[in-house]
């Protein structure tokens, strides 16, 4: 089998776009692939015309072999945009082999290890503020809104969600700190650790102590703010605090610091970033995202960290397919705490898919059918193209 | 002054990949130029200047590292690589606005010159001739001979110092190609090890043991095979032999297992990426790129490099603009061991910018115009477009 073209969809979500690839063949298996991060589309849509000439003609069976061809000739720039482009390519050369041999991905490589994956809510209340059409009925208009917003995680049949800092009110707000703003400093000043800290009491409080809660700070603090936001939130028994920080050594101390459950690691590609912060320890559970380094990478992050006696949690903010390839992750490796799972978004998003996510009591259903088990409606896609 | 517009242009070369240019204009005429990051992924790179320089337009130039940080952080879960680079073209072309602004070189803005001149070497010295002897109006490479009158050609001209790769005269003239091509095993057998010995040893033998010879081996061997290389090299008493290898350790143990000094880094973009290296002092000469980092990075390592006892050596490989960048930044720090050039190049190479920079006796002059002191000619640039 020889790979004929490649094709990028962008795809308008709403605050960022979605990115998918179609891989197609001389043999007429089209893979299909979710990948990169919407905040740099122009650039991953040029990275994957980049990397064309290196995989068009090629086997794509041989996916492994294919990632490494794309990696040598990128090994001045490796990580970033660079390994999101690859992992474009890859997903959908895993999908294209899947079916080209009638096995889900899982199953192709060993697995799978389990038939259903636990998932938690993401970005509860969170994304309603950034968002306040995603539910124009229930306005996060004050504490007892919040407090309704974490009801409706078990109503739906959740035992764990995830938040992050929000401001309710007539305009409500989430932080962005670590991204924008007028101040580089990433300060968590006492106004701020007073809110958060009225904000999870007011969750526990609606959800009581059977109900799994996770904050994400994000990047909005340097260590000294994420410690202290941690210490105030110790009374709750958060399921994890989230993370980003890129110094290893900021983080084990951060662990240190407090009886609060750190999770990180959703920025690192391959097992060549994470190895520093596995060494040190420097997280409880470890964040890997599929979309973002590909499939391979992300199974032989997920390996390694067995041997640190770590479980992985995959990060999955992005559409359907991303929970799909995510999913297909769970099942094929041994050590998985919990999976990142999106409830919310556009209503229009399952028309782009042949397929839509199982999930029952929390559980996502691992998938059976060959390859990702879902396919990209590429007219739908084509529709709704991102054209910013 | 506010930014009104940011475009970038690709030139082509004698090479595969263009040289990648970026011109952001303001509301006060003055426009700023720059040459930035890696042709191999001109599209992604071009198209991460589109998605970041759309957010810049409007603001005030002048305020360099806050827009850089700016735009750190908006790419913060992609950062390194290929992103890096993208943000070094705009940083990059920012300082040359504010050197303009102010009426001084970028080197002085920062606290310099602290020197007058720069030593460089001639790089890819008979290298670039294996494919393009003909475009370039010299001798094909058809014996070992021919390889060692390049290297007296260097001396001629007044260099006193010349870096090479591995490389294979002949009917076909060849150069090692592990890097991209080929099986991905990056072995050095013992033909290949003996060849290299040959090679440097009618290049010192021609040029006598007071000329500099430095040898580039790049990502063409895994550690082993670069320790045997080095061994093998140690009666030829090389100025460097330099590497591209991604974990520190195996850096330093190449170091301590062998004589022959090791200068590497190109590839680390950011202080942070340095850190592990220079924790280890994993080389004894350290690698720097402006066009791929920008220059306040770049400054910042040579600077962190000089508390760690050690020298930079910029990383220039491309049109002159790149060398009036390189120039600001040796004029602008303490600890340089000597910078690259090459003098083997397109023809059109001078057509495109309207300074080239003055060599004499193997010494670049620091330039003294505003800014970089040297402009992309447009009209230039566009009559040599890359056609990709």
């Amino acid at each position: 089998m020889k790979i004929t073209d490649i094709e990028t969809f962008v795809v308008d979500a709403g605050r960022r776009p979605w990115l998918f690839t179609a891989v197609r063949t001389d043999e007429g298996i089209t893979g299909y692939g979710e990948f990169g991060s919407g905040g740099t589309a122009h650039a991953l849509v040029g990275l994957i015309e980049d990397l064309k000439p290196i995989v068009i003609g090629k086997d794509p069976e041989a996916v492994e072999k294919l990632y490494f061809d794309m990696y040598r000739v990128l090994r001045s720039t490796p990580g970033g945009i660079a390994q999101m482009g690859m992992a474009g390519i890859e997903l959908a050369c895993w999908d294209i082999k899947g079916k080209a041999m009638g096995v889900p991905v899982n199953n192709l490589i060993g697995g799978p290890y389990r038939d259903k994956q636990r998932v938690y809510w993401s970005h509860l209340a969170s994304a309603r503020a950034g968002d306040p059409t995603l539910a124009p009925d229930k306005p996060l208009k004050d504490w007892g809104a919040v407090a309704a917003a974490a009801l409706e995680a078990p109503e739906m049949g959740y035992d764990a969600f995830k938040t992050n800092i929000i401001w309710p009110g007539e305009n409500p707000r989430s932080i962005s700190q670590g991204r924008d703003g007028l101040s580089h400093d990433q300060r968590a000043d006492t106004e701020l650790v007073r809110n958060v800290e009225q904000q999870i009491s007011v969750m526990r409080e609606a959800v009581g102590n059977s109900v799994d809660i996770l904050l994400d700070i994000n990047y909005n603090f340097k260590t000294e703010g994420a410690i202290r936001v941690a210490r105030a939130l110790e009374p709750y028994n958060l399921f994890w605090i989230e993370h980003d920080n890129e110094d290893p050594e900021a983080l084990a101390q951060f662990k240190a610091s407090t009886t609060t459950t750190l999770c990180s690691g959703e920025q690192h590609f391959t097992m060549r970033e994470y190895l520093p912060y596995f060494e040190l320890r420097a997280m409880d559970t470890v964040k890997v995202d599929v979309q973002w380094q590909g499939f391979g990478p992300s199974k032989k992050v997920a390996d390694l960290a067995e041997t640190y006696e770590l479980n992985i949690a995959p990060h999955n903010p992005a559409s359907e397919l991303a929970s799909f390839q995510t999913v297909h992750l769970c099942a094929s490796v041994s050590n998985t705490r919990i999976m990142e799972s999106d409830p919310e978004g556009v209503p229009w998003r399952f028309d782009l898919f042949t397929e839509r996510p199982e999930v029952i009591d929390s559980y996502m259903t691992v998938p059976t059918t060959p390859g990702w088990g879902c396919d990209l409606v590429e007219d739908e896609a084509r529709k709704r193209a991102w054209n910013k | 002054m506010k930014i009104t517009a940011i475009e970038t242009f690709k030139v082509r070369t004698i090479g595969r990949m263009p040289w990648l240019f970026c011109a952001i204009r303001t509301n006060e005429g003055i426009t700023g130029y720059s040459e930035f990051g890696s042709g191999a992924l001109h599209m992604g790179i071009t198209g991460l200047v589109e998605d970041l320089g759309r957010r810049l337009i409007g603001q005030d130039p002048l305020p360099v590292d806050k827009l850089y940080m700016d735009m750190y952080r908006w790419t913060r879960s992609e950062a390194g690589g290929a992103t890096a680079m993208a943000i070094a073209g705009i940083e990059l072309a920012l300082w040359d606005i504010k050197g303009k602004f102010h009426d001084v070189p970028v080197y002085r803005l920062v606290g310099g010159p602290f020197r007058e001149k720069q030593r460089v070497y001639w790089s890819h010295l008979a290298t670039y001739r294996v494919r393009s002897a003909e475009i370039l109006g010299k001798p094909k490479l058809r014996t070992m001979e021919d390889v060692a009158n390049c290297a007296r050609e260097a001396v001629d001209a007044g260099y006193t110092a010349f870096k090479t790769n591995i490389v294979f005269p002949g009917e076909n003239p060849s150069m090692i190609g592990n890097m991209f091509a080929g099986s991905n095993d990056q072995n050095a057998p013992t033909d290949l090890v003996r060849h290299t010995v040959e090679q440097i040893g009618a290049m010192r033998q021609a040029v006598g043991p007071d000329i500099d010879i430095c040898l580039d081996i790049n990502y063409n061997f895994k550690t082993e095979g670069a320790i045997n290389i080095g061994r093998a090299l140690e009666p030829f008493d090389l100025f460097w032999m330099e590497i591209d290898n991604q974990d520190p350790e195996s850096l330093a143990q190449l170091k301590s297992a062998q004589r022959t000094p090791i200068c590497t880094g190109e590839q680390l973009l950011g202080l942070r990426q340095y850190q592990p290296y220079f924790r280890r002092h994993a080389m004894d000469t350290v690698k720097v790129d402006v066009q791929w980092q920008g220059f306040s990075q770049a400054k910042k390592v040579a600077e962190l490099a000089e508390v760690y006892e050690l020298n930079i050596a910029p990383h220039n490989y491309n049109s002159q603009l790149s060398s009036f960048q390189s120039l600001n930044l040796t004029a602008a720090v303490s600890n340089v061991r000597i910078m690259e050039s090459d003098v083997d190049s397109s023809p059109w190479r001078d057509e495109i910018t309207t300074q080239v920079p003055e060599i004499e006796n193997g010494f670049m002059t620091i330039p003294d115009g505003p800014g970089w002191g040297c402009d992309l000619d447009e009209k230039a640039a566009k009559k040599y477009a890359f056609e990709g």
